[in-house]
């Protein structure tokens, strides 16, 4: 009867690890994509594509002003720059231009998000009229993860979390509870 | 009995969560659905374990 439950709570373990692990590991981006024949953008003069692997995003520093420029193939109306995090997107920038236009220019001041987190983000630029998307991995540095909100928020969780398994855990060992 | 595996399921999956965020904001991986789902189930089923009772029921009281 021991060794059931014992056998199933490995199970159970190693299913959890895999997952973990499967997580972990398909979370890498997908290899870089040709953007569409025309579509360009760049950040702070740096072409998206170069950053399009989580291991060489195009860094900007936290307290810094960026300029997010594309250029599309036909006229377009407008523009929409987006900041992905995880499920959730925020809207960074957008904006009309003039008739006629094919391409637009914005700035990002990254001290407006950057209290809120730094790391990692997937950056999306579309064009309205004539589509164009690209994306590229922005990472933001200068500033310590712990003093932001998203890192606080995120510290929080995983001692508490961790600490919520050990009282399992031990609350399971107990003969008879 | 069930109390601590929801303890330990719940647990788990908030420090899968809390883990996720901390290696987006350490640029270590972008945070993904993806990357979401995988900790905080793969952590949930770790903590559902270690919840999971390691003995038998109480001995009876001796007759």
């Amino acid at each position: 009867m021991v060794d059931r439950r014992r056998s199933r709570c490995i199970a159970v373990a190693l299913a959890g690890v895999l997952v973990s692990v499967l997580g972990l590991a398909l979370a890498g981006p997908a290899g870089a994509q040709e953007s569409s024949d025309g579509c360009t953008a760049t950040i702070d003069g740096v072409d998206v594509r170069d950053g399009q692997s989580a291991k060489s995003p195009i860094r900007v520093d936290a307290d810094a002003t960026i300029v997010v420029s594309g250029q599309a193939p036909g006229p377009i109306t407008g523009y929409e720059v987006d900041l992905s995090f995880g499920p959730f997107s925020f809207r960074g920038a957008s904006g009309t231009v003039a008739s006629g236009e094919t391409s637009y220019t914005t700035t990002v001041d990254v001290a407006d998000y950057a209290r809120y987190g730094v790391g990692l983000y997937r950056v999306e630029g579309r064009t309205l009229g004539t589509p164009c998307e690209e994306w590229t991995y922005v990472e933001v540095t200068g500033r310590s993860p712990l003093t932001t909100v998203a890192g606080l928020v995120g510290t929080a969780a995983a001692v508490g979390g961790v600490a919520g398994m050990a009282a399992a855990a031990v609350g399971a060992g107990k003969r008879g509870v | 009995m069930r109390g601590r595996r929801v303890t330990g399921a719940l647990s788990g999956a908030v420090a899968g969560f809390g883990i996720a965020v901390l290696l987006q904001q350490f640029a270590v991986v972008p945070l993904t659905t993806l990357l979401l789902v995988g900790l905080m189930g793969g952590l949930g089923l770790v903590g559902l374990a270690l919840g999971w009772p390691r003995h038998g029921a109480a001995a009876p009281p001796p007759s």
